[in-house]
């Protein structure tokens, strides 16, 4: 009987013990001890802890008391950094079934990306491997506004288990791409004055939708109730200023005509891709707008990206921009290796401390969820990149990574010992 | 007399212009050097002597008439290679009307030479020396079965002529669905295996009536020369290796058997899903050329490739280079920097984007890596390679320094 027990307790000990970062486990309490700690915002912490409960950090620092009955995970010699955040993606909505974009009307805002979303899609859980743990996915380009974006997180469970925010923006797109579509069937809008001119109207007659409503609540008494319309309903949020734009500008004239509609109209903007931001740098820096860069060059389809240049991340950056990072559609290269892609930055001078702010707290700025994400902060949720080195440094290797407080194990190393050829 | 004074310029011109040429003596003191051949050398010296590399080593003695360079702070290279392009043949601005990569006009054309459609104006070509990539592999296709055939070549010069290492280095097939769908009739697989088989058949007549001719020159007559069977014979005659475009395992299935059918020599582009086969081509010692795409899931496009493909193929004993595939050559880095990122061992990814993308090329007598007789090709780094801060400081081609950053 006793012999029995011992064996038990010899058994159950080794299972504690054992190797926690293969193991899934969900645990209420954990402690991440003794690892160097990249917080972002609040400097390196050099053999700091991170307590974590219920999916959040609860306390960052030295010398953290372990309390009672908390899990103890052993990061000596590791790194940790906040969860990566790939600012731009179509992920979860392509596989073998394309969801990404709508054909018909070019103006659509009342779609909705959630809806074409695949939580099974493999592309999420790859992501995962990379070290990004929150994705903002957007429709095509392919329309001048091309529906509503999400913020998710690559979770195991359904798409409202993934969303941290959405709306998180609306898509909008300046230039050849909305051109490519609507200029072979001979309809508006086929030039750059078509796409401006239909943008004004649509935002016209937003806020003629908003006035009528304006003037019912005020009198509902007296006055008709209008008609409610989805795709206005999503328009004015963005004129109220809710909701962002993120807007696809890749030429320096798109840029400043999305520039000035967006100051006619009063919303805010985000420009994506931004290719030949550095011709405009000044009056992007001045009016210190947010831009998701797409840092490496491939081989482009398309005129509008052809002055691409690694060294537009830093001449925005100097200029005043707050800068992120994102792949490119139809890039060779992972989309998972977003940080080895924005170092490659550095090769231009973008500072190291700057490339790690532009994956992690510049885009969780731009969408508004830097209370969540972004940082090791307390209070926000436990997203987070175990490494066995410096983040930047090619020979690093992601060891474990970390949402909601959740430890997933399907680390760059384990897909590869499985891909290997034995 | 007169005469006499001009004859003796024209010579002293003459004299001094070879002596330059000649006198291009340059001692490299060098922080960390890469042979890639051999082992890593620190604090080490190369000497170059005219358009070669003269000695290398870590304790060599500089001769009294070498200029000397102080490189004790960087890291030095050979010149990367890509192993795959098609630049100055497909313009580096998109969507102009000069592509010249594809005829397509027939599905067998391997009468096609690459040379013909090189503008070596591009401003690829100078993109390519500024990045380090000092030697490239340039490429007719992949829309036709047999595309033409390809030149390895150097990216600095201002003449082709004086660019070219070796004219043809190969013959460029491509398998699977470039031909069936690019070349603008759907065909199958079936259908384009005996296409493929068909002419190599004529070919395989048309060597013979050759050699009947060769044996004995008086009796027979001489067969007419023919341009499109002419690359195929070299082919067939192993003076000339095939650069075969494939994607699916049994795509390069049927290229191995294909080669041993007819005795060709062969190396494999692409190669997404190589890791399948990885033992054969190993067993076989079939050298692979993979990327552009370097993805571990692709949006379903091209299938699955497993983001480790060249570790994969790497520690199975296959010789990997990698690809550009097109007009970004600073790329070249990057590619095989993702590659260490995903598991490739560094040396071996270093390896691949110099000797064995030679070695696919059959170059490696001249370029690939850092040893007494090559080329002097050189990059100069100003950190560890691959890294992504890393930047190229001096690139050397033929002994001549053809970059230096500012």
């Amino acid at each position: 009987m006793k012999f029995a027990t011992v064996i038990l307790c010899a058994v159950l000990c080794v299972l504690v013990s054992g190797d926690l970062f293969s193991q899934d486990i969900h645990n209420k309490m954990m402690v991440l001890q003794n690892g160097k700690l990249l917080t972002i915002t609040k400097g390196i912490v050099e053999k700091g802890s991170i307590l974590i409960q219920d999916g959040k950090i609860v306390k960052v620092g030295k010398g953290i008391k372990v309390p009672a009955g908390a899990k103890i995970v052993n990061i000596a010699g590791k790194t940790v950094m906040p969860g990566i955040i790939l600012a731009h993606s179509r992920a979860g909505t392509r596989a073998k079934e394309w969801d990404s974009n709508e054909n018909g009307d070019p103006v659509m805002p009342e779609l909705r990306i959630i809806d074409s979303i695949n939580p099974q899609n493999s592309s999420l859980t790859w992501l995962r491997t990379g070290g990004i743990t929150t994705i903002l996915v957007a429709p095509e380009s392919k329309k001048v506004v091309s529906g509503q974006c999400a913020l998710i997180k690559p979770v195991q469970g359904t798409i409202e288990d993934m969303i941290l925010k959405f709306p998180a923006a609306v898509q909008f797109s300046m230039g050849e791409e909305p051109k490519k579509v609507y200029q072979p069937k001979r309809v508006l809008p086929s030039s750059r004055m078509g796409i401006s001119y239909l943008l004004r109207k649509t935002f016209t007659e937003t806020e003629e939708y908003m006035e009528k409503w304006q003037k019912y609540k005020k009198d509902p008494k007296n006055s008709t109730q209008p008609e409610r319309d989805e795709k206005y309903e999503i328009l004015s949020r963005i004129l109220e200023k809710k909701l962002p734009v993120i807007l696809h500008a890749n030429r320096s004239d798109d840029i400043m005509n999305a520039i000035r509609l967006s100051e006619k109209f009063g919303f805010k903007i985000i420009l994506d891709h931004c290719t030949e931001g550095y011709m405009v740098a000044d009056e992007i820096g001045k009016r210190r707008l947010p831009v998701i860069i797409t840092n490496v060059g491939t081989m482009w389809k398309t005129w509008e990206k052809q002055n691409h240049k690694v060294e537009n991340a830093e001449i925005l950056r100097k200029n005043g921009a707050l800068v992120a990072f994102q792949v490119g559609e139809g890039s060779p290269y992972p989309e998972k290796d977003l940080l080895l892609l924005a170092s490659v930055s550095l090769k231009k001078g973008f500072p190291r401390e700057e490339v790690l702010r532009a994956i992690t707290i510049n885009p969780a700025k731009m969408f508004g969820v830097e209370h969540r994400i972004g940082s090791i902060e307390e209070g926000k949720d436990a997203d987070l990149v175990i490494l066995d080195g410096d983040p930047l440094n090619i020979k690093t290797n992601i060891v474990s990574v970390i949402i909601n407080g959740r430890i997933y194990s399907d680390s760059v190393i384990k897909e590869q010992k499985k891909q290997t050829y034995e | 007399m007169k005469k006499k004074i001009i004859y003796t310029y024209c010579f002293l011109l003459f004299f001094c212009n070879i002596s330059a040429q000649q006198n291009n003596s340059i001692a490299l003191k060098c922080g960390k050097l890469y042979p890639i051949t051999g082992p890593v050398i620190d604090d080490g010296i190369l000497l170059i002597k005219g358009s070669k590399i003269y000695a290398v080593g870590a304790d060599i003695s500089i001769p009294q008439n070498f200029r000397i360079l102080d490189l004790s702070d960087k890291v030095v290279l050979p010149g990367l290679i890509d192993a795959h392009t098609h630049i100055g043949a497909i313009s580096s601005r998109p969507l102009v009307v000069e592509y010249d990569a594809n005829e397509r006009t027939d599905i067998i054309e391997p009468q096609m030479r690459i040379i013909d459609a090189i503008n070596i104006h591009d401003e690829s070509f100078e993109k390519a020396v500024n990045a380090g990539v000092t030697t490239i592999i340039n490429r007719p296709g992949s829309a036709a079965l047999i595309d033409g055939q390809a030149v390895a070549m150097k990216t600095y010069g201002s003449k082709l002529a004086d660019m070219i290492i070796k004219y043809p280095c190969d013959v460029k097939f491509a398998l699977g669905m470039n031909p069936k769908v690019l070349f603008g009739q759907n065909k199958t697989r079936m259908g384009l295996a005996a296409i493929l088989r068909e002419a190599l058949e004529k070919a395989k007549k048309y060597k013979e009536k050759w050699d009947k001719y060769k044996q004995n020159p008086e009796k027979n007559d001489k067969p007419d020369i023919d341009h499109e069977l002419e690359p195929l014979k070299n082919l067939l005659e192993g003076k000339l290796p095939a650069h075969i475009h494939c994607a699916r395992a049994d795509d390069i299935l049927f290229a191995i058997e294909l080669a041993e059918e007819f005795n060709m020599d062969i190396s494999l582009g692409h190669g997404y899903e190589a890791y399948k086969v990885a033992d054969i081509l190993a067993e076989k010692d079939i050298p692979v050329c993979i990327g552009p795409e370097l993805l571990g899931w692709d949006q379903g496009k091209k299938g699955e490739i497993p983001v480790d493909l060249g570790g994969i193929l790497a520690r199975a004993g296959v010789r990997v280079s990698i690809q550009t595939d097109g007009i970004f050559q600073q790329n070249l880095w990057l590619q095989a920097a993702i590659c260490v990122r995903n598991g490739m061992d560094f040396m071996d990814a270093l390896k691949a984007i110099t000797i064995h993308a030679a070695e696919l090329g059959r170059i490696q007598d001249r370029v690939g890596s850092i040893e007494v007789g090559k080329d002097a090709d050189l990059v100069v780094l100003n950190d560890t390679p691959l890294q992504p801060w890393t930047q190229v400081e001096m690139v050397f081609v033929d002994g001549r320094i053809v970059f230096e950053k500012k």
